[in-house]
């Protein structure tokens, strides 16, 4: 039997947490505070994100498409509004919704730097529109397949300090929750008011040099 | 106006990833739209374990399955009732919006505080009039 005191402490369990929080936004017609809610999806991408990066060896093969697809599947399992193609000025890659707020995610596999600046231009002026009322994040999600991952990335956020011609008044700063990751914030070009972007590394690296690699050559 | 199969098909789609959750998952779906609409007016959480057949599974893993056919599915509502003794009373929404504002719950019949309501108010589920539309028995 399930008491009302089990569900709330379900409430802060990360396999139940969303579920019960969009049941409740659905029925009561309140979604949760817009920080709490943007705080509760980075930590669910964070979930998802480290079963991708379990099974490396496979998923390094795949499509943009694939990934963001399967992204997109396990965070509907937990009853998150994750949608990838909806349409917001263009096909979004990853959208996510919870009553009036969106959250969008542009994925790219990162080749180059130029593929993380592309994909921090289709986020902040193609996909969302930065105004202040539950729209002011999204996320690039790069899935990287080659190494010395933390090193590209403290790369990325210094060539992200010198594009303040591009990305106006941008600031950026580390994330405090996971170290492959970082925060910019700038101000977005069609609201003038500041877009917050979680820049999110994906390690698909899997180049193993162990006997039975070395065997299998 | 989607039909039964196609509901099916859309709903496990996202579980394709998590052979377990999808094969839970399934027997789920298929308990639902099998079972006459008025065996599922009152389903206790327990019942699905004994539905998955998944013992070793914990109740936060099979609790979000649940609520997956609540949420997405809309094949299930979710009610609550005070327990006591051996009587059940209904608890509206509009009830618990009240004593969470308040701290308390006002007996239904008595009208007198609920102590420790939360740990005396159960949650039980109900198939939805949708899952009774697709299942062709009409809104019950």
């Amino acid at each position: 039997m399930l008491t009302l005191a089990d569900v709330e402490r379900m409430k802060n369990h990360p396999n139940t947490k969303s579920c019960i929080i969009e049941y409740e936004t659905d029925v009561t017609g309140k979604p949760q505070p817009y920080s709490d809610f943007v705080t509760r999806i980075n930590d669910e991408l964070d979930a998802v994100v480290s079963k991708l990066e379990q099974a490396r060896d496979y998923y390094n093969k795949q499509s943009e498409d694939f990934l963001t697809n399967f992204i997109c599947g396990l965070l509907q399992q937990k009853s998150i509004n994750a949608t990838h193609g909806d349409y917001s000025s263009g096909e979004t890659d990853l959208k996510i919704t919870h009553g009036p707020y969106e959250w969008i995610g542009e994925a790219k596999w990162w080749e180059q730097d130029e593929n993380a600046f592309e994909g921090m231009r289709q986020l902040s002026e193609r996909y969302s529109c930065g105004s202040n009322n539950g729209k002011s994040n999204g996320g690039i999600l790069l899935y990287n397949r080659t190494g010395n991952a933390a090193d590209k990335l403290e790369r990325l956020q210094s060539l992200y300090m010198s594009k303040g011609a591009e990305f106006s008044n941008i600031k950026v700063s580390s994330d405090n929750k996971c170290s492959l990751s970082f925060n910019t914030e700038h101000h977005h070009s069609a609201s003038g008011l500041p877009y917050s972007v979680r820049h999110k590394l994906i390690n698909l690296y899997h180049v193993p040099t162990d006997k039975s690699a070395r065997n299998r050559k | 106006m989607s039909n039964k199969q196609q509901v099916y098909d859309e709903l496990l789609y996202c579980w394709e990833s998590s052979p377990d959750e999808h094969l839970a998952y399934t027997r789920l779906l298929n308990h639902v739209f099998e079972q006459p609409k008025s065996n599922l007016k009152h389903i206790p959480f327990a019942s699905f374990r004994r539905v998955v057949a998944a013992p070793m599974m914990d109740d936060e893993t099979l609790l979000n399955l649940v609520f997956h056919l609540v949420n997405r599915g809309r094949l299930l509502e979710v009610h609550y009732e005070l327990i006591e003794d051996d009587n059940c009373y209904e608890i509206t929404l509009e009830e618990l919006g009240e004593a969470e504002q308040s701290g308390w719950l006002a007996h239904p019949e008595t009208g007198e505080i609920v102590p420790s309501y939360k740990e005396q108010v159960f949650m039980y589920f109900k198939c939805s009039s949708y899952l009774s539309s697709l299942s062709g028995e009409g809104a019950r």
